[in-house]
């Protein structure tokens, strides 16, 4: 019973996620999980919901991630119409967005840390 | 038989079971789980002349799970606050850095190699994790499907390129390398991570979910704007 009221709580912070997310609509399009996700980091970190409440749910799915990937990614069947000149792109793309991505946000880290965290190195 | 929601959650199961010992016994990054299962059921499905429909009764079952999974990373979040509040100004303009730049590199290849709008748009949540690149897909338009391909496909490229950035850069510090690796390749480069190093592992953990967060935030006006 314990991890049912868990998801109970998951739920009601997804819930009231999709609610916010719906009035924040017409300015800024957030989607009522993610929504839900800050929430629950806020009321956490204000100490309005303890850790133990919703920690073996959680846990329960983060530990399994990619488990609950598996039927979107099935979903591919259901596709038709990629050719491999195109899939040859995407992954090409994809190769040298991750190496730069991954250098600049490296380079940017550094430069910022030798200005700003002088005192407080931590290697 | 396979119409009934038994068929597709046992057959999720045991082929992600699979994966995750192949992967154990290998300890390979190019052996995924998710990827794995996923070519063990399709292979199932084709050689038994089993419909994706009576599939998807089950898989739908597993599919529901996903909003709750993403409403837990606020947990995943809460947990990394004394490396987030540590280094704010850093991971703050680091990630965001990281996030434009997997913008506008993804929009500029895609109109030199003349993507149609459909793929861009499934592409360009590639370096955050699957739930939240679901989200984004879910208000900015794209191929949820193609989506998490790229997005498992970005994550072995980076736990692939991880070991290398720290040999050929060695002025970056433990702090940037973690970031970077969050940032650019999410939880499958963060496992790397872990392996360098605590710290590295530590600050990999908080980029995937502010970089995500920061990537939902930024790329569907940036989209508007650019494309």
């Amino acid at each position: 019973m314990k991890i049912i009221n868990q998801f109970g709580v998951i739920l009601a912070f997804w819930l009231a996620g999709e609610a916010i997310g719906g009035l924040l609509n017409p300015i800024i399009k957030i989607p009522g999980a993610i929504m839900g996700m800050v929430l629950l980091a806020i009321a956490l970190s204000m100490g309005l919901l303890k850790e133990a409440s919703i920690k073996d749910a959680s846990d329960l799915l983060l530990n399994n991630i990619s488990f609950f990937f598996v039927p979107a990614s099935i979903g591919v069947l259901a596709l038709t119409g990629i050719t491999l000149p195109v899939i040859a792109k995407i992954i090409l793309i994809t190769l040298i967005s991750t190496i730069t991505t991954m250098w600049v946000t490296m380079w940017v880290t550094t430069k910022l840390m030798k200005r700003f965290e002088k005192g407080g190195r931590t290697e | 038989m396979t119409t009934s929601p038994a068929f597709g959650i046992l057959i999720s199961i045991i082929a992600y079971a699979i994966g995750l010992r192949i992967k154990e016994k290998t300890n390979n990054v190019l052996a995924n789980p998710l990827l794995i299962a996923v070519i063990i059921i399709i292979a199932f499905l084709k050689a038994f002349g089993i419909p994706y429909e009576h599939y998807k009764i089950g898989g739908d079952g597993i599919h529901y799970f996903l909003g709750p999974l993403t409403v837990a990373l606020g947990l995943m979040l809460f947990r990394q606050r004394a490396v987030i509040k540590a280094h704010m100004v850093s991971l703050v303009v680091g990630i965001t850095a990281g996030v434009l730049t997997s913008f506008f590199t993804i929009i500029a290849l895609s109109k030199w190699l003349k993507l149609d709008a459909e793929m861009v748009k499934s592409l360009v949540p590639k370096s955050i994790t699957t739930p939240m690149a679901l989200s984004l897909v879910e208000i900015n338009g794209g191929n949820a499907v193609i989506t998490i391909a790229m997005v498992i496909v970005t994550g072995i490229f980076g736990a692939l390129l991880a070991p290398l950035f720290v040999k050929w850069f060695p002025e970056f510090n433990a702090i940037a390398i973690g970031t970077g690796i969050g940032t650019s390749a999410h939880g499958v480069g963060t496992s790397k991570a872990i392996e360098l190093g605590e710290t590295e592992g530590a600050l990999s953990s908080a980029a995937i979910g502010l970089a995500g967060l920061i990537t939902i935030l930024l790329v569907p006006p940036l989209y508007q704007l650019f494309y």
